[in-house]
C-alpha cells in the first residue's frame, strides 16, 4: 500500500517538490504596473513576492530558477472559463442564483494543467448561460496536484455570479419550455422580478430579526443570493452580446443600486463603450471569435482595443479549454487589431481580469506583497514564438516544460477502456457553441 | 443489438416481478431449538476459535462452549469441525426493496419548482413500507453470509429513511428489527427538474436543512406558546429532518468517489449533521478531512476487475535464432504500443489503489463497516480476499462485517457477536472463512437454519484440460420473465482468442461484437458496455460450455444477475 502511495506521490512530486519559496533570477520582468525590468530577480517567500531587485542572494534551501534570457510575467488570469467543475448549468429555472459551481469543483480536471502550460494561474470557473440569473461562480487557482477541491479556491476572492442575456436563456426557457423569458423583454423582467422579491425578502428578515414579526419568513436560498447582490457582496458577470441589452441591464442595475458588473463576451461592446465606461462596467471579450449564433454576427476584432481606449477595464477570456492555453496570443491580436502597446495588451490577461474578479490587490502584476504567481516565457509573451517554460502558483512550480510527463492525470478510472489507438478528444470547439451551454443540450432536445 | 434496445430490455427487467420460487431448503419448523455440535466457534472478530457447541432456542443463543446441555426437543446439527462466525451485517443496501422503473419523464409544470417527489425529495419515505420478504436480494445476501441489512429506498437526492431488517421472515413485519433509523442521501439530480445537477442538489440540501431548522424552531415556539404566532404548516419533508437536527439520526450519504466524499463532507461542515459516508471506494484521497470530520465510514466491497495479464511470449521467441525469427519478433515489438502500455500500467495502479483502500483505513486506525449499495453480494468472499492480500487483516475484515456495523446501527446488544442472549445469527463455513476455498454451508437467521445451495458447476476430471470447441452458432435464453429474452450468439475463433457477436430476438440482425475473449477450459467470461445517450451499463456474461449447450449467468450493471442458458444450432457461425 505504502509503495503505491509513494508511486503516486512520485508522479506528482515533479509538481509539488518545490516549497513555497523560490527565486527567479536574471529574467526580463514584465511587471504590468511598474514597467519592464531587465536582468532582475524576483524572490517569492511563503508564496508571496517579497523582493524585486537585481542581485538577490538565495538563502539556504531556496530553489533558484535561472530565467536568463527569459520573460517573467504575472500568472495569466482568465475571467471566463468552465475548468475544474463537474456541473456548469443548472438549467431548470430562469433564476438559479442559489446554486454555486464551487460545490462541484473537480481538482482532477486535466484542463487545469493544460491551462498552466499556457501560463494561466487563475481562472474564473463560471456557471453557464442557460438562465437569466445563473449560479454563483468560483475563482480558482490552478494548484494542479491537490486532491482537495477546497484547495483550488482562491480564498478570500469576492463572490461572483453569472447572469445571461439574449438567446441562451430565451432558447432554454422560452423556446424549450414555453415560459418566461421567451423574449429579450422577458429577460429584463426576470431580473426586475428577482431584485424586487429580494428587496421584500430583506425587509421581511429585518422585521423578524428586530422582533416586529414573530414568525420567520420562509428561508429561500435564491432570494438570499439576490439580496447579497443588492448588498454589493457579489460581483455580476453577465453573458451578453447585443448593445441594446447591455444598456438594458445597466438600467436595471441603476434602478436597484447595483454597481459591480463585468459584461462577458460583450461582442457589441464597442458600440456602447462610453456608456459602459460611464457606468463603471467592465468588459471581458474574445479576441476575434463570433458568428457562432445569430446574435453574435455584428462583431469586430477591434472590440478589446476600442473598449480599452474608451476607458473600460477590459480583459480577454477563453471560455474554452483550448483557447485558455494561448491567451497570450489572444492578447497579442489586439496589437494587430487596434495597435495596443505591449503593456496595454498584457493588461488584458493580467491586472484587468484581476480587477474584474476583485482580486487585483493580490494578483495581476509583479509587485512586492502580491501572490507569487508567475509565468515564465521563452521569447516575449506577445511574440508568435512565445513558449511558456514554467508556471508558478503561490511560489510553487506547477508546470515545467522540462518536466512534463506524458500522463499527468491524477485520478485514473479503474474501469476505463484503453483504446487500441489513442483518439483525440473533441473539446468544446468554436464551431458549435460557446462553452456556456454545457449540460443543457438534453433539455433542448439536442437542438443547437 | 441496438444499444437502445438492449438497454430498454434490461430496464424492463426490473419492472417485472421475478418468479420467486419458494426456498426449497427451508427447514420444517418442527422445533425452534437447535444444537450445533463439534464446531470451531469464533464468537467475535479477532477471537481464537473455541471448539464446542452452540445451543439455539427460540431464535436466540442460549449457550455456547464445551459444556452445552442438549434439550430433548433439540434438532442436532453436526458441525463436523466446521467454523461458526457471527452472521454478517450489511451496513447499507437496498435489500428487499424493488428498484422502481424510472418511467416516462413526468413534465413538471414548473421545472424550477417541482413537487418534492419529482425532485427526488422524499426523506419521509420509509424503507420498511417498501420491503418485501419475497425479494430475491434477501436470499442473495443471506447466501453470502449476511443476516441483517440496513436497507434504504432507491431514489434521487433524498430517497427516504432506512430500516434494519433480518434476512428471514414470512412477512416484512417479521423481518423488521428497527424502523426509521437513518436518512439516506445521494448527490443525484432529478430528471429535467430542479435540482438536476450536483450544484442543484448541494444548494437544495442547504436550503432544506436550514428551512428545517427554522420550521423546528417555529414549531416548538408554537407548542410552548401559540399566542400571536402564525400556525406552522405541516411539512413532512422538513419534519423528516428533525431527528437529524436533534442528532438522533445520522445521514448515510452515498459517497463512492473521491469528489462525492468531499461534497458530502462540505455539506456536513456547513450544516453540522452527523454523517456516515457510504459505499466509499476512493477514501484515501480525503483521509485528513474524513479524520477531522468525525464522519463514520462504510466501504464498498465492490472492486474493479483485475486486468488479465497478457501472455508473455517474448521470452520464448528471443531464444530462437535465425533471421526469420528475428523479423517475427520485431513485428511483435511493433505491435506493442508504448503509449497504450503506459496507460495500462496506470490503470493497473489505479485498480491496486481501490483494492488497497480497506488496508489503508485499517493502517490509519479508522474503523469501518461494509456497505452493499453497489456490487454483487456473491463477490464478497473473493473481494475480501483481494483486500486481505493487499494488507487488510482478517480481524478488521470480520469486524467490518459484524461488530462495527452492529455498533454503528446501535444493534450491538442483539447482534454482531456470538453471545448468550443475542440473536442466533450465525454462519457456518467448512474452512476458516477467509481461506480461498471456504464455503458457507449454513446461515442461521434468528435461529432459522438455511443450508446454502452448492453451485452446480460441472467438474472436469484432472487430466481433461482440453478446451471445448465453442466455435459456432448458439441460441440463448435468459431466465427473465419478458418477451425478448432469447437471441443468437455467434462465436468465432480469431487466433488464440474468441470473438463473440450477440443479438436479441427483437432485432436479430443487429449484433454487439466483443473481441479478444479468452476461453478458460469450458468457461467463457466477457463483458461489454451499452450506452444510450449517456445512460451507461455494463453487461457481463459468465458461461460454461458443453459440446452442445451452455449455461451460466448474465449480469446487468447493478440490476442483478440472472441465469442464462443456450444450445448449439450450428458448428459454423456463418451458417444461416
Amino acid at each position: 500500500m505504502k509503495k503505491l502511495i509513494y508511486t503516486i506521490i512520485g508522479i506528482l512530486s515533479v509538481l509539488n517538490s518545490n516549497g513555497q519559496d523560490i527565486l527567479v533570477k536574471n529574467g526580463t520582468l514584465i511587471t504590468i504596473t511598474d514597467g519592464v525590468k531587465e536582468n532582475t530577480d524576483i524572490l517569492i517567500r511563503n508564496g508571496k513576492i517579497s523582493q524585486i531587485s537585481k542581485g538577490i542572494k538565495a538563502g539556504a534551501g531556496i530553489e533558484v530558477v535561472d530565467a536568463d534570457g527569459m520573460f517573467v510575467m504575472p500568472g495569466i488570469i482568465d475571467a471566463h472559463s468552465h475548468l475544474a467543475i463537474d456541473a456548469v448549468n443548472e438549467a431548470t429555472d430562469p433564476n438559479t442564483a442559489m446554486v454555486w459551481v464551487g460545490d462541484a469543483l473537480n481538482p482532477y480536471d486535466v484542463g487545469m494543467y493544460r491551462a498552466l502550460a499556457g501560463g494561466v494561474t487563475i481562472s474564473h470557473a463560471m456557471h453557464g448561460s442557460a438562465n437569466a440569473v445563473g449560479g454563483q461562480c468560483e475563482t480558482i487557482k490552478h494548484r494542479w496536484g491537490v486532491h482537495d477541491p477546497d484547495q483550488l479556491r482562491m480564498e478570500g476572492a469576492p463572490r461572483t455570479i453569472k447572469f445571461a442575456l439574449g438567446e441562451n436563456p430565451m432558447r432554454v426557457h422560452g423556446e424549450g419550455r414555453g415560459i418566461t423569458p421567451r423574449t429579450r423583454m422577458g429577460i429584463e423582467q426576470v431580473f426586475r422580478k428577482s431584485f424586487a422579491e429580494a428587496q421584500v425578502y430583506i425587509e421581511e428578515w429585518k422585521a423578524y430579526n428586530s422582533g416586529k414579526v414573530k414568525t420567520p419568513p420562509a428561508y429561500d436560498l435564491r432570494k438570499e443570493t439576490m439580496a447579497d447582490i443588492l448588498k454589493g457582496e457579489i460581483l455580476i458577470h453577465c453573458h451578453s452580446y447585443r448593445a441594446d441589452e447591455i444598456l438594458m441591464l445597466m438600467d436595471v442595475l441603476r434602478d436597484y443600486g447595483v454597481k459591480n458588473i463585468t459584461f462577458q463576451h460583450v461582442n457589441e461592446g464597442f458600440k456602447v463603450a462610453p456608456e459602459l465606461a460611464a457606468f463603471g462596467a467592465h468588459a471581458s471579450v474574445f479576441s476575434d471569435w463570433w458568428a457562432y449564433k445569430f446574435e453574435v454576427y455584428y462583431s469586430t476584432a477591434y472590440n478589446a482595443a476600442i473598449l480599452s481606449k474608451n476607458g473600460v477595464v477590459t480583459s480577454i477570456n477563453s471560455d474554452s479549454r483550448e483557447l485558455i492555453r494561448h491567451l497570450y496570443h489572444e492578447a497579442a491580436k489586439t496589437q494587430k487589431y487596434g495597435g495596443l502597446s505591449d503593456n496595454e495588451a498584457l493588461r488584458l490577461i493580467t491586472i484587468n481580469p484581476a480587477i474584474q474578479l476583485g482580486i487585483d490587490d493580490r494578483v495581476g502584476s509583479l509587485e512586492k506583497g502580491k501572490e507569487g504567481d508567475l509565468a515564465i516565457f521563452k521569447n516575449h509573451p506577445l511574440s508568435i514564438y512565445a513558449v511558456p517554460q514554467k508556471t508558478i502558483v503561490d511560489g510553487q512550480v506547477r508546470f515545467d516544460i522540462d518536466k512534463d510527463p506524458a500522463d499527468i492525470r491524477i485520478d485514473i478510472d479503474p474501469k476505463e477502456t484503453i483504446p487500441a489507438y489513442i483518439e483525440t478528444q473533441t473539446e468544446n470547439g468554436h464551431s458549435c457553441d460557446d462553452g456556456c451551454l454545457q449540460g443543457v443540450h438534453e433539455l433542448l432536445g439536442h437542438k443547437h | 443489438m441496438k444499444h437502445s434496445t438492449l438497454l430498454t430490455f434490461i430496464l424492463v427487467l426490473f419492472i417485472l416481478p421475478f418468479g420467486n420460487s419458494q426456498n426449497s431448503n427451508e427447514p420444517s419448523k418442527i422445533t425452534s431449538t437447535f444444537v450445533i455440535q463439534n464446531v470451531h466457534i469464533i464468537s467475535q472478530a479477532g477471537q481464537a476459535p473455541i471448539f464446542g457447541s452452540i445451543l439455539i432456542k427460540d431464535g436466540l443463543i442460549e449457550s455456547k462452549g464445551t459444556s452445552v446441555n442438549i434439550p430433548f426437543d433439540a434438532e442436532i446439527i453436526d458441525g463436523d469441525s466446521m467454523y461458526v462466525y457471527p452472521g454478517f451485517i450489511d451496513a447499507l443496501s437496498h435489500t428487499g426493496i424493488k428498484k422502481e422503473e424510472e418511467g416516462e419523464r413526468v413534465k413538471a409544470k414548473n421545472p424550477g419548482n417541482p413537487p418534492n417527489d419529482l425532485a427526488g425529495i422524499t426523506p419521509d419515505k420509509s424503507a420498511m413500507d417498501l420491503v418485501s420478504h419475497k425479494e430475491k436480494s434477501i436470499k442473495d445476501l443471506r447466501s453470502s453470509g449476511f443476516t441483517i441489512s440496513h436497507t434504504v429506498p432507491y431514489g434521487k437526492m433524498l430517497p427516504g429513511n432506512g430500516s434494519i431488517i433480518l434476512l428471514d421472515g414470512e412477512s416484512k413485519e417479521e423481518m423488521s428489527l428497527r424502523e426509521n433509523v437513518s436518512m439516506y442521501a445521494q448527490i443525484k439530480g432529478a430528471r429535467g427538474v430542479y435540482p438536476g445537477t450536483i450544484i442543484g442538489v448541494m444548494a437544495k440540501w442547504r436550503e432544506l436543512y436550514r428551512s428545517a431548522e427554522f420550521a423546528k424552531k417555529h414549531k416548538s415556539q408554537y407548542q410552548s406558546n401559540p399566542v400571536g404566532l402564525k400556525k406552522p404548516s405541516y411539512d413532512k419533508e422538513l419534519e423528516a429532518f428533525f431527528p437529524i437536527l436533534e442528532k438522533k439520526q445520522k445521514v448515510f450519504f452515498e459517497a463512492s468517489n473521491a469528489l462525492t466524499i468531499q461534497r458530502a463532507l462540505s455539506l456536513q461542515k456547513d450544516l453540522g449533521f452527523e454523517l456516515v459516508l457510504a459505499d466509499v471506494k476512493q477514501g484515501q484521497n480525503a483521509l485528513d478531512k474524513i479524520k477531522s470530520s468525525g464522519a463514520q465510514i462504510l466501504l464498498s466491497f465492490e472492486l474493479p476487475k483485475e486486468e488479465k495479464k497478457e501472455k508473455e511470449k517474448d521470452g520464448d521467441e528471443k531464444e530462437k535464432d535465425g533471421d526469420e525469427k528475428e523479423k517475427k519478433s520485431e513485428k511483435k515489438k511493433d505491435k506493442i504500443d508504448p503509449e497504450k502500455e503506459a496507460l495500462e500500467k496506470r490503470k493497473a495502479e489505479s485498480i491496486k489503489n481501490y483494492v488497497a483502500q480497506a488496508a489503508f483505513f485499517e493502517e490509519n486506525n479508522i474503523p469501518f463497516s461494509f456497505s452493499l449499495v453497489s456490487g454483487k453480494a456473491n463477490d464478497l468472499h473473493a473481494n475480501l480476499r483481494r483486500m486481505i492480500e493487499a494488507g487488510l487483516s482478517e480481524k478488521t475484515a470480520l469486524q467490518a462485517l459484524t461488530s462495527n456495523p452492529a455498533k454503528l446501527l446501535q444493534i450491538d446488544k442483539v447482534a454482531g457477536t456470538i453471545d448468550k442472549g443475542k440473536l442466533a445469527n450465525l454462519i457456518m463455513t467448512d474452512k476458516p472463512f477467509f481461506e480461498e476455498k471456504a464455503k458457507i454451508k449454513y446461515v442461521f437467521v434468528q435461529g432459522n437454519p438455511f443450508k446454502t445451495e452448492e453451485k452446480k458447476k460441472k467438474k472436469k476430471s484432472e487430466g481433461d484440460k482440453d478446451q471445448i470447441d465453442i466455435k459456432g452458432k448458439w441460441s440463448y435464453e435468459m431466465n427473465i420473465p419478458m418477451p425478448n429474452n432469447t437471441g443468437v450468439i455467434l462465436i468465432e475463433k480469431t487466433g488464440e482468442t474468441f470473438q463473440v457477436s450477440i443479438s436479441s430476438a427483437d432485432d436479430p440482425t443487429d449484433f454487439e461484437v466483443i473481441e479478444d475473449i479468452e476461453l478458460d477450459g469450458d468457461n467463457l467470461v466477457f463483458d461489454f458496455d451499452v450506452d444510450n445517450g449517456g445512460m451507461q451499463m455494463n453487461i457481463g456474461m459468465d458461461l460454461n460450455f458443453d459440446e452442445e449447450s451452455f449455461e451460466g449467468t448474465v449480469t446487468a450493471g447493478q440490476f442483478g444477475t440472472f441465469d442464462m442458458n443456450g444450445t448449439r444450432t450450428s458448428k459454423d457461425p456463418k451458417n444461416n
